[in-house]
């Protein structure tokens, strides 16, 4: 990795670009740090011990009643918080809301499958499959899109 | 309730719409082309959508249909809109489309509610196999 650094008069404030070929975990690693993203966020794992976990690792978030769960690809983390809350600070990151009940990390999605009725099934990198919802499928879009 | 549903709802009866207006007019065009008709009868398909659009409520306020739920809603759907048009063409023409018209009717209804769909498919395919070129370079493995 080449780091450039170039002093412009003519700009209004530091504009930092990263070209890349394929994106990897180390630049979602910098991306998070540059933009002020919570870069971990802490669960119970199935040992009831208290993680930090990397967010960039998390696939999706699923509220299962009144419990919600992070799944990454070895393991599943009760986050003790609810979605919105999970939403609400993870606004501007990669996760983004794909059903009323799941966050998706948009980097972890592999392959997109068309559905019945404007719905998406979305494959992810683990091989999981997860639904999008129509509601929220254009907005899903939209992100991919423009990242 | 669905995001934006004032927006797909209007979106959709402008399809409901079109598709209807086509369906006649291709018949009539066919069967009936020196037929004067009265102007207000062009006011028919923008009434016909609205009741075409009622059995499509369903769809802006369950998020989460089964299969089978949106396949009922789509027959009831076509069975309405078959039954509409079957009326709006009799009185239109009254006696002066041949009876034989009224089956190629169905049938032309039928082609034409199932071109929608196949149309609406093939679009979101080719939307999906442009985002999932996208999805190729951003994806992250661990």
């Amino acid at each position: 990795m080449k780091l450039i650094k170039r002093q412009d008069d003519s700009v209004k404030e530091p504009v930092i670009t990263i070209e890349y070929i394929k994106w990897t975990e180390e630049l979602d690693n910098i991306s998070n740090m540059i933009e002020g993203r919570r870069a971990s966020i802490a669960g119970y794992g199935k040992d009831g011990e208290l993680y930090q976990i990397r967010t960039g690792a998390i696939l999706y978030f699923e509220a299962v009643g009144d419990l919600v769960f992070a799944y990454t690809k070895d393991s599943v983390y009760e986050i003790k918080q609810r979605l919105y809350q999970i939403e609400e600070e993870l606004k501007g990151s990669d996760v983004i809301r794909a059903s009323k009940s799941v966050l998706l990390n948009i980097r972890k999605i592999q392959k997109l499958r068309p559905a019945l009725n404007g719905r998406l099934y979305a494959t992810l990198t683990n091989g999981e499959q997860v639904m999008i919802t129509r509601s929220y499928s254009k907005d899903i879009k939209g992100v991919i899109m423009a990242s | 309730m669905e995001k934006n549903w004032v927006k797909k709802f209007l979106w959709d009866y402008m399809i409901v719409q079109f598709q209807v207006t086509l369906s006649i007019g291709v018949v009539g065009t066919l069967f009936a082309r020196d037929v004067a008709i009265d102007f207000r009868y062009f006011f028919l398909p923008l009434v016909l959508g609205v009741i075409y659009m009622l059995p499509c409520l369903p769809l802006y306020f369950k998020e989460d249909m089964t299969v089978i739920q949106v396949w009922l809603q789509r027959v009831v759907e076509l069975i309405l809109i078959e039954a509409g048009t079957q009326w709006a063409v009799r009185l239109v023409f009254d006696d002066r489309m041949p009876k034989f018209v009224y089956v190629v009717l169905i049938f032309s209804v039928l082609i034409f509610d199932i071109l929608t769909y196949v149309i609406r498919d093939y679009l979101e395919i080719k939307e999906v196999d442009e985002l999932n070129e996208k999805l190729s370079s951003m994806t992250v493995e661990e």
